[in-house]
């Protein structure tokens, strides 16, 4: 059972679960969950209050360098060496990772060309675009033929294209090795991991598997058009949440003769804006919006 | 049977290493630092030798002891906070390098770039040399004294930046730690008669005389290699402490 507390918080609080080889696992949660405490803990950067993280059998506080050797963790993009130049710190970390120096040069160069950084290899990570250094990031992570990502939420900041890029990314990098990332958003859990472990307050609320159940149809709307779409015969509100720039993301349950193709017709032709509409997991999305009730009346 | 850890890796310390040796010499400060050190050694240097007429880099040696309390942490003070303002210590921790190594990879990169310092001031007994001939022996003395002083001065420098995340912060305070260290025999005149001996050995200022006076003590060594070692090792506490 693993726990981090930081004086008398507990930003993580008795977790425990396992994770079998090559499954990309989301750790889901609303900000201030404990994700990234979670995930810094797995990756050996915070020690653990209480609790222990086996790697491939490794105990990472009694054997830390053979555990270390297994993984590879992709920070936020902005916590790398921002004055160092891309080939210089992909050799550093490579040496620091235990690839062998007459393997080094070949490693380098095939991350490089994975992550198709040969354009930026000159150039200090600091001057980068958000997505080169997102996949300097990643280039460094995987440098070492890792067992086992650490992802801690990966598309921050990422425009529409670069996350369906890492999207593919991430689904090549699962055929090798195990891939482990946060997010506090529930579109992309749902697009790409095997299985989710919802964080609530520090707490492993549920693990589900997803399946592709689409008895949930969620829309991207303007706040102001909830009180039409509320007004609509018939329409079944499941959940509502707001987002950013006075959007809204509604779920709306279908009944077993509505398509989603059905409701954004209906919708649409009573003047509603949509944004995005996707079919969702219907248990996942009534676990995490329950999630989010519950941290937000806490507090 | 089980694998089990080792407790030091020179692989990972040499990558560390030349990383943050490429780090302080291609910064400006390192520049700056040299060039005050030299220019201040080198002024008492020509005032002793053409005002006073004494042929001795002594009292230039003693003048860049003194400096030394303002020049290492100038050094030591970005040690850590540089990485952890980035996150990119969150990123080095990950990998399979030692807090051991981390640490000692810091500590020998600032040492070197005080220790050119040094070597580029032995220009000042090579010019004497060839004035006259000064006494060699009091000269090394004084430069192991230097040495051993300036290592005491770097691990207590990047002591305190491992626990201060401010440089300019962590600069001050050790700047005051060393600044006490060096004159600590000068509480004396307020602290009861017994107490003498236990300042006296703390005193930097006393263990460093001796070294300028030409004699070199196992127990003055001692001291300042005690200094290094018990600095590092918390040091290495605090950076394991996460």
């Amino acid at each position: 059972m693993l726990t981090r507390r930081y004086g008398r918080m507990e930003a993580v609080k008795d977790v425990s679960f396992s994770i079998p080889q090559k499954e990309v696992f989301a750790l889901l949660g609303p900000n201030g969950s404990g994700k990234s405490t979670l995930l810094r803990m797995l990756c050996g950067y915070l020690q653990p209050s209480a609790g222990s993280v086996s790697i491939l059998g490794h105990d990472l506080l009694n054997e830390p360098r053979h555990a270390k050797s297994a993984i590879g963790y992709v920070p936020d993009e902005s916590s790398l060496y921002g004055h160092m130049e891309v080939q210089a710190f992909l050799r550093y970390m490579a040496a620091l990772k235990n690839v062998p120096s007459t393997a080094l040069q070949s490693r380098v160069r095939s991350v490089i060309e994975r992550l198709a950084l040969g354009e930026v290899l000159g150039k200090k990570i600091g001057a980068l675009s958000r997505g080169y250094r997102q996949r300097v990031s990643i280039a460094q992570a995987i440098v070492n033929q890792p067992k086992i990502v650490f992802m801690d939420e990966p598309t921050n900041g990422l425009d529409p294209t670069q996350i369906r890029q890492w999207r593919q990314l991430m689904l090549d990098l699962a055929e090798d090795c195990t891939v482990i990332f946060t997010s506090h958003i529930l579109d992309e859990v749902v697009a790409i991991a095997d299985r989710v472990g919802l964080l609530v307050a520090g707490q492993l609320r549920a693990i589900e598997s997803l399946s592709a159940d689409t008895s949930l149809v969620e829309i991207l709307v303007r706040n102001r058009d909830l009180k039409k779409i509320r007004s609509m015969q018939g329409s079944a509100i499941n959940n509502t949440y707001p987002v950013e720039n006075d959007l809204a993301r509604v779920s709306l349950s279908l009944d077993s003769n509505e398509t989603m193709p059905s409701i954004i017709s209906a919708l649409t032709a009573n003047d509603v804006d949509i944004f995005s509409a996707k079919p969702v997991n219907s248990d996942l999305e009534a676990v995490f919006f329950g999630a989010l009730t519950e941290q937000e009346k806490a507090g | 049977m089980r694998a089990t850890d080792t407790l030091f890796s020179v692989t990972h310390f040499k990558a560390l290493l030349a990383k943050e040796l490429h780090e302080i010499f291609s910064s400006f400060t390192a520049y700056v630092v040299i060039a005050v050190f030299l220019a201040v050694v080198a002024y008492t240097f020509t005032s002793v030798l053409f005002f006073q007429r004494s042929v001795t880099v002594i009292h230039a040696l003693a003048q860049a002891a003194s400096l030394m309390i303002l020049l290492v942490p100038v050094v030591t003070m970005r040690q850590f906070s540089r990485e952890r303002e980035t996150g990119a210590f969150e990123l080095l921790l990950s990998t399979p390098s030692g807090e051991l190594e981390i640490v000692l990879a810091k500590y020998f990169s600032s040492l070197i770039l005080v220790s050119v310092m040094i070597v580029l001031s032995l220009s000042f007994p090579l010019a004497l040399s060839l004035l006259g001939s000064p006494d060699y022996g009091a000269i090394a003395s004084a430069y192991i004294g230097l040495f051993l002083l300036s290592a005491a001065y770097v691990a207590l420098g990047l002591c305190v930046a491992a626990f201060i995340n401010n440089p300019v912060v962590a600069a001050l305070v050790s700047f005051a730690i060393f600044a006490s260290l060096w004159m600590v025999e000068l509480a004396n005149y307020i602290l009861p008669v017994g107490m003498q001996y236990f300042t006296e050995s703390l005193s930097f200022d006393i263990h460093f005389s001796r070294f300028l006076a030409g004699a070199v003590f196992y127990s003055d060594c001692t001291y300042f290699l005690m200094v290094v070692l018990g600095s590092l090792l918390i040091c290495v506490q605090r950076v394991s402490y996460r």
